[in-house]
C-alpha cells in the first residue's frame, strides 16, 4: 500500500511534492514526474474549487481542484453544487478505492 | 517507407456470450482466412493480438491454433484503443520492411477487466466510465447548450444504422422518446446514452504494396496515422475538448495530406453519446459546439457518414476488437461492399479510437 493510501485510511488527504524541484506529482507517486527526484508527503491545502459536477440517485458528485493542480472526484454534500464553488474535504478514507466527501466552504 | 494496405478483414457477431477468449480470437482468424483469396498460413509474417483479457501468450496460442509460425507474434493492450494500436504496430512492421503480411486479431469478453483503470486514484470511488462521461456531458451542456434531446439523436442514429450491420450486438431501433425515457444512470446520462461491453472479435490483414494484389483486387491504403496520449488519469484533462484526438487528427491529416472536409465516411469512438459529439468537433468535421445540430440533421436526412455500422452504441463494445472492427467497416465502405449501410461514393475514410476517458487517441485515414 502506498503512503497516499495509508494516510487516506487514517483520514488524511496528502499529496507528494518533490524535495528537489518542489513540483507536485498527481496522481501520487514516490518520485517526481518532472525531475525524478524523491517526493515527500504533506497535507493538501483547502479550500479547493468545484470544476464540474453531476449526480446519481439524488446524491451529488464532482471533480474538485486543490492547489490549482490536484483534481479528485468525490461526493459533495451541497444540494446544488456549481463550478467555481469553494469546497473543503469533509471526509476521506480508503477501502480498496479512495473515497472523498467535499463540503461547501 | 513502404505503403501498407488492408487486404482482408472480418468481424464476428457480437453477443453477450460466455465464450473463451481463445475461441473468439480463433473465430475471427478463421473467417479472415476463409474470406481472403490466396491466403495461406505460410504467408503470415506477423500475428498481433489485441485484447485486455488477462490470459497470457495469446498471440502465439492463436498462431498455433491457426497453423501459423510467424516471425513476430505478441499481444497489445491499451484498453479501449488496443485495436488501433495493434494496427499501427502492424503498419510499422510492414512499412519498415521487417514484414510483408500481418494478421491483426482483436477480441474481448463481455466481462473484460479493461473497463476500469484501477491505477487512476484521482477518480476516487467514481471509477466506472459512466462517471467521467457524465462530467464530459455536463461540461458540454454548460458551455455549448447541448441538450438531452440532441444526445438522444446520437443513440437513435447509431442504433438505426446498426440494423443493417449483421455483426451488431443490439439491432433494435429506438425512438428519441424511448432513449430519453430509458433508465437514468446519472443526472446527465441514461442507459441508452451508453455503449455496452460484449463478447466479439474482428481481424484485419495488413500487407505491403509488393504483395497486396495477391490477396485482394481492391486494397484499401492506410494513408495517415496519428496517435497521442495526454495522460493516464482522467481528471487533469479539459472536459469540453479531447486533446488527444485533436493532436492525433492533426498528425493523421498531415501524413495523409488531407483535411476534415475531404472525409467521406468515419467510424468514431462513441462510447457514450457525448463522445461522438466531442469527437466530431475535435476532428474538425464540425465546428466546436455545433455537433448537436449536425447529428440531428444527419438523423433526419438518414446520412450514414458517421458510424455507418452503428458505432459502439449500436454495435456493442468488445474493447480489444473495437478498433479493428472500425477499420474493417471503413475498409468495407471504401470497397463499396457495405450493402444496405453503404455510403455512396466513399473514397476517403477515417477511424477514431480512444481509451481511458479519452486520455489516448488513435486516428487513421484510409483510402480506396
Amino acid at each position: 500500500m502506498s503512503a497516499f493510501e495509508t494516510e487516506l485510511k487514517r483520514g488524511r488527504f496528502v499529496v507528494c511534492q518533490c524535495t528537489n524541484c518542489d513540483k507536485i506529482t498527481w496522481p501520487p507517486n514516490d518520485f517526481c514526474s518532472s525531475c525524478f527526484g524523491s517526493n515527500s508527503w504533506r497535507d493538501v491545502q483547502s479550500p479547493g474549487i468545484i470544476i464540474e459536477c453531476s449526480g446519481k440517485d439524488g446524491n451529488k458528485f464532482c471533480i474538485a481542484e486543490f492547489e490549482g493542480i490536484i483534481r479528485i472526484m468525490g461526493a459533495v454534500s451541497s444540494p446544488d453544487p456549481k463550478p467555481g464553488q469553494k469546497v473543503r474535504i469533509a471526509k476521506c478514507s480508503f477501502d480498496k478505492e479512495p473515497r472523498f466527501t467535499f463540503s461547501a466552504d | 517507407m513502404n505503403a501498407v494496405a488492408v487486404a482482408g478483414h472480418c468481424t464476428t457477431k457480437f453477443s453477450a456470450g460466455d465464450i473463451k477468449i481463445e475461441s473468439l480470437l480463433f473465430s475471427a482468424a478463421k473467417s479472415l482466412f476463409e474470406q481472403t483469396q490466396n491466403l495461406t498460413q505460410k504467408d503470415i509474417d506477423v500475428v498481433l493480438v489485441s485484447t485486455n483479457d488477462n490470459k497470457k501468450y495469446l498471440a502465439p496460442i492463436i498462431s498455433e491454433m491457426s497453423g501459423i509460425s510467424p516471425k513476430i507474434s505478441h499481444n497489445i493492450e491499451s484498453m479501449c484503443n488496443s485495436g488501433t494500436n495493434s494496427i499501427v504496430s502492424a503498419f510499422s512492421y510492414i512499412s519498415s520492411g521487417l514484414a510483408d503480411v500481418a494478421l491483426v486479431v482483436g477480441a474481448e469478453r463481455f466481462d473484460s477487466p479493461g473497463q476500469v483503470l484501477e491505477w487512476d486514484l484521482s477518480r476516487g470511488e467514481f471509477r466506472h466510465p459512466v462517471f467521467w462521461a457524465s462530467m464530459f456531458t455536463k461540461a458540454h451542456k454548460r458551455k455549448f447548450g447541448t441538450t438531452e434531446e440532441q444526445l438522444a439523436y446520437v443513440s437513435a442514429k447509431n442504433h438505426r444504422n446498426a440494423q443493417d450491420n449483421p455483426s451488431a450486438y443490439d439491432s433494435k431501433k429506438y425512438t428519441i422518446e424511448e432513449i430519453m425515457n430509458s433508465k437514468k444512470l446519472t443526472d446527465d446520462l441514461r442507459l441508452l446514452d451508453c455503449s455496452r461491453p460484449c463478447s466479439g472479435s474482428a481481424a484485419v490483414l495488413l500487407v505491403s504494396e509488393k504483395v497486396a494484389r495477391k490477396f485482394t483486387d481492391s486494397p484499401v491504403w492506410i494513408r495517415g496515422i496519428g496517435q497521442k496520449t495526454t495522460s493516464a488519469s482522467f481528471t487533469r484533462n479539459d472536459l469540453t475538448r479531447i486533446e488527444s484526438t485533436i493532436d492525433a487528427s492533426v498528425q493523421a491529416y498531415s501524413m495523409a495530406k488531407t483535411a476534415p472536409d475531404k472525409i467521406d465516411v468515419a467510424e468514431v469512438h462513441d462510447a457514450f453519446t457525448i463522445c461522438e459529439m466531442m469527437i466530431l468537433e475535435d476532428l474538425g468535421i464540425v465546428q466546436k459546439g455545433h455537433a448537436g445540430k449536425y447529428i440531428v440533421d444527419m438523423y433526419n436526412t438518414e446520412s450514414r457518414k458517421i458510424n455507418p455500422r452503428g458505432g459502439l452504441i449500436g454495435s456493442g463494445h468488445p474493447l480489444g476488437a473495437t478498433g479493428i472492427a472500425q477499420v474493417a467497416e471503413i475498409a468495407t465502405q471504401l470497397q463499396a461492399n457495405a450493402a444496405g449501410r453503404q455510403v455512396e461514393g466513399a473514397k476517403l475514410g477515417l477511424v477514431q479510437n480512444m481509451s481511458a476517458a479519452a486520455t489516448s487517441s488513435t486516428v487513421l485515414i484510409l483510402e480506396s
